[in-house]
């Protein structure tokens, strides 16, 4: 018996104790009254007070700025020296509105009839206010007011919090912005191609009309690899973003924008998914070339673009490796000699450094029957993604006359993901 | 009547067959999505895949549909030859994998070469197309635990903290319960840059898992742009691996830091100098040309240690040019990357090569400002040697 007892009042204990943490918790901005003509320094004299007997209840008031009363209102936010609470008009909210800087009765700050307002701000967060009847809920109590004339919401005498019904409750609030609605690339999109998608979504509001920027987030998930790495940009102000290193291809990524205020209170917006479905798309914009006439050991090629050398575009989403291989063109001589040869370049007139050099032919090699690389992870991007090739012909020596053709494979693979 | 309609239907027929024969000669572009496909290998069955060909340019072709690669007898293709049409934009096709009983255990490739039909080519013609293939991977499992480790480190730019991952991927039969690795960062030269460690992670089979490495000396690991070597020290379970690789970060680049010569005599060979230097942490070999006036001259290959400068000659003739104002184009190569760098040089009929006056070296300015004080405070020790001996006589 003597045990559960004990209980009881530990777990009562408890109760208290987290309640009373709640509530200090919840009510980081207080309000009190203080026997001075002035409030102690890193608090702010909301008005002054007296009454008839110089006491605080049953009082008129005086702004902040009169400090001949003895009482003052003096407000700060009690967990937190840094923020700073001041009294300049119009602030965050009006508290309360005087109707004489001295020696005034009072109204609710949202009533009309008094021109001498009584305003707080903060320079973190917002202060707000309310004006309810019985007890403040979760916001901090500032005074309460009583009238003589059947309102207490205004001409009213001024109380501490236990004097009358109508109150002033005040609080340090802010307000996450609104919740973005997601709107490229879709919901289970499957069909996106750019590898630098253009994300956007819905303007978000902030009821406190605090600036908003949003913080995009990309995942790719634990499974996808080290190379597709998850992208996470912050600070973007407008509502639409484009990524500047591209994404992988056939890997689901899943998205969310996050609406941030200065006070970094965020709200997130729905996930969706997509994928950028990989596409290996070679066009040959030019396919097809003549040497005209040549004599016995007459050389030619395609590097001074006369004639015209093939040229070929990566109109895909990935990089290519592209290989060529032909069939014979002299009667004389076989493939794979000096004859007929090969090679990748630049397209003068066009992109550049659209392959890389390493692996890629770039000097005059044999054509061959059997495929062989000349552009090595050839570029996919707008701006670097074609090349020439080459072909250079030297007439074999015992070479007849007549009329000579050769077609040529272009082979193209992709070589990621 | 009936001829006219017989004449007129032949007519009909060579206009068409000749709109397709030009239509199907210039086929220069075949696509398709997506470009690979991976499969897990389960004995005795078929997998079904579907593709695209991707019509961009709007023809009417045949596309024959040929497997190669070591799965190539185990790839079936539902129709050989596809008929786009110019109206597709995208025509799908199958391709079923028929898994023999058992297979080698690792990861085996193959793929489809999708080709048009080509007619024949025209007498004196080079004609080209594109065949364009899609690969097909097929993971068989190894017995109990296996794992394929890779380093992978993003490229960034300076400034950035440096990503690295090391990625295990279960090939192994069993689940892996946890997998790690310490990470050695080395320069060119050797030199231990840093250590760092992957924290474990766990791997179900069949699945990739990816454990970024983190500095065990700093908060974040920042590198400069340049040629690394890494070692990784891996495990899984009970297994240890060591992988040695390297990566590099941003591309080598070496800079004309100054053109020396800005004057060129006119019909001459002239020298062109100019101060070259390698920004990379390695030796790059470089060759390079000399642009202007639509002439190039090749210039010497030379060799520039890492973050170093050296002047650096090479010749134009300017036989025929006309004096004046001229842009100069240096051309550099080294490795896979080209740089171009355009200066104003001027072209003038009498050259005068300003050359210096031999100087006095330095050390010599020196010698002679000791010889100087020298002979100076021994000429103040001898006068006030003179006086005191005088001052004994009086």
């Amino acid at each position: 018996m003597k045990k559960s007892w004990l209980t009881l009042i530990l777990l009562s204990c408890f109760i208290i104790l987290t309640l009373v943490f709640f509530v200090y918790a919840t009510n980081d901005f207080a309000c009190t009254f203080i026997q001075s003509t002035s409030c102690p320094a890193g608090t702010v004299r909301l008005i002054g007070l007296e009454n008839d007997t110089e006491g605080f209840n049953n009082a008129h008031a005086q702004n902040g700025s009169t400090a001949t009363y003895n009482y003052s209102v003096c407000c700060n936010v009690t967990d937190n020296a840094s923020i700073t609470i001041t009294d300049g008009c119009p602030g965050n909210v009006t508290v309360l509105k005087l109707n004489a800087t001295s020696n005034s009765h009072v109204e609710i700050g949202t009533n009309t009839n008094y021109s001498y307002s009584v305003c707080l701000s903060s320079d973190w967060k917002h202060i707000s206010c309310s004006f309810p009847t019985g007890t403040c809920g979760s916001q901090a109590c500032v005074l309460s007011m009583s009238g003589s004339e059947g309102t207490n919401s205004s001409n009213a005498h001024v109380g501490n919090c236990s004097a009358y019904d109508q109150k002033v409750c005040c609080s340090l609030d802010n307000n996450a912005p609104t919740q973005p609605t997601l709107y490229h690339p879709n919901n289970g999109n499957t069909t996106v191609f750019y590898r630098r998608p253009n994300f956007n979504w819905s303007t978000c509001t902030d009821t406190d009309n605090d600036p908003v920027d949003y913080t995009i987030n990309i995942t790719c998930g634990g499974s996808c690899p080290g190379y597709c790495p998850d992208v996470n940009v912050d600070s973007i102000s407008t509502t639409n973003y484009t990524l500047t290193s591209p994404l992988c291809v056939d890997w689901r990524y899943n998205w969310t924008v996050s609406a941030c205020d200065p006070y970094d209170l965020c709200n997130t917006s729905n996930e969706f998914n997509f994928n950028i479905t990989s596409e290996a798309v070679l066009v040959l914009l030019v396919n097809q070339t003549t040497f005209g006439s040549l004599d016995n050991d007459e050389h030619d090629n395609t590097s001074d673009d006369n004639p015209a050398p093939f040229v070929a575009r990566n109109l895909g989403n990935v990089l290519l490796n592209v290989t060529v291989n032909a069939s014979t063109l002299f009667i004389s001589q076989p493939l794979n000699t000096v004859y007929y040869q090969y090679m990748a370049d630049d397209n003068e007139s066009g992109p550049s450094d659209s392959f890389d050099l390493t692996c890629s032919q770039t000097t005059f090699a044999n054509m061959q029957a059997s495929a062989a690389v000349i552009f090595c992870n050839m570029s996919y991007e707008d701006a670097n993604d074609e090349g020439e090739i080459e072909l250079g012909l030297t007439i074999p020596p015992d070479e007849g006359a007549g009329d000579r053709s050769s077609l040529i494979k272009i082979g193209s693979i992709a070589t990621e993901p | 009547m009936r001829t006219k309609i017989k004449t007129k239907s032949i007519a009909l027929c060579l206009i068409i067959s000749f709109m397709l024969f030009n239509s199907i000669v210039l086929v220069s572009a075949l696509g398709v999505s997506p470009v690979s496909k991976t499969v897990d290998f389960e004995p005795n069955t078929d997998v079904e895949l579907t593709f695209n060909i991707i019509n961009s340019q709007r023809n009417n072709v045949n596309a024959i549909l040929t497997g190669f690669g070591e799965l190539s007898d185990m790839i079936f293709l539902e129709e050989k030859t596809v008929a786009v049409k110019a109206s597709d934009d995208r025509k799908p096709f199958r391709v079923i994998l028929r898994f023999p009983s058992e297979m080698e255990p690792g990861i085996h490739k193959g793929g489809v070469e999708i080709t048009p039909e080509i007619p024949e080519t025209e007498k004196n013609m080079f004609l080209a197309y594109v065949a364009q293939s899609l690969t097909l991977s097929v993971r068989v499992p190894y017995p109990s635990k296996y794992t394929i480790i890779t380093l992978t480190v993003l490229d960034v730019d300076e400034g950035i903290p440096l990503p690295v991952y090391v990625e295990f991927d279960n090939l192994g039969s069993e689940d892996i319960l946890k997998a790690g690795a310490q990470v050695e960062l080395y320069n060119p030269d050797d030199v231990l840059i840093d250590t760092l460690t992957a924290p474990e992670i766990s791997l179900e089979k069949n699945t990739l898992g990816k454990t970024q490495a983190k500095s065990d000396t700093k908060p974040e690991l920042y590198l400069t742009r340049g040629f690394y070597k890494a070692v990784v020290n891996a495990y899984y379970d009970d297994v240890e691996k060591r992988i040695d690789t390297n990566f590099t970060l941003g591309i080598p680049k070496v800079r004309i830091r100054e053109l020396v010569t800005r004057t060129l005599g006119v019909d001459q060979v002239n020298k062109i100098m100019f101060l070259a230097y390698n920004d990379w942490n390695t030796e790059l070999s470089v060759q390079g040309n000399v642009t202007m006036a639509g002439r190039h001259e090749a210039m010497p290959i030379f060799e520039l240690e890492a973050d170093q400068e050296k002047e650096i000659t090479a010749f134009f003739d300017t036989t025929g040019l006309e004096p004046g104002q001229y842009n100069m184009s240096i051309t550099l190569k080294y490795g896979k990357y080209t740089r171009t760098e355009t200066f104003g040089v001027e072209i003038v009929k009498d050259l005068k090569l300003i050359e210096r006056a031999p100087g006095i070296p330095l050390v010599a300015y020196i010698l002679i400002i000791v010889l100087i004080i020298i002979i100076v405070i021994v000429a103040i020790i001898l006068v006030k040697r003179r006086k005191t001996s005088g001052e004994r006589k009086l």
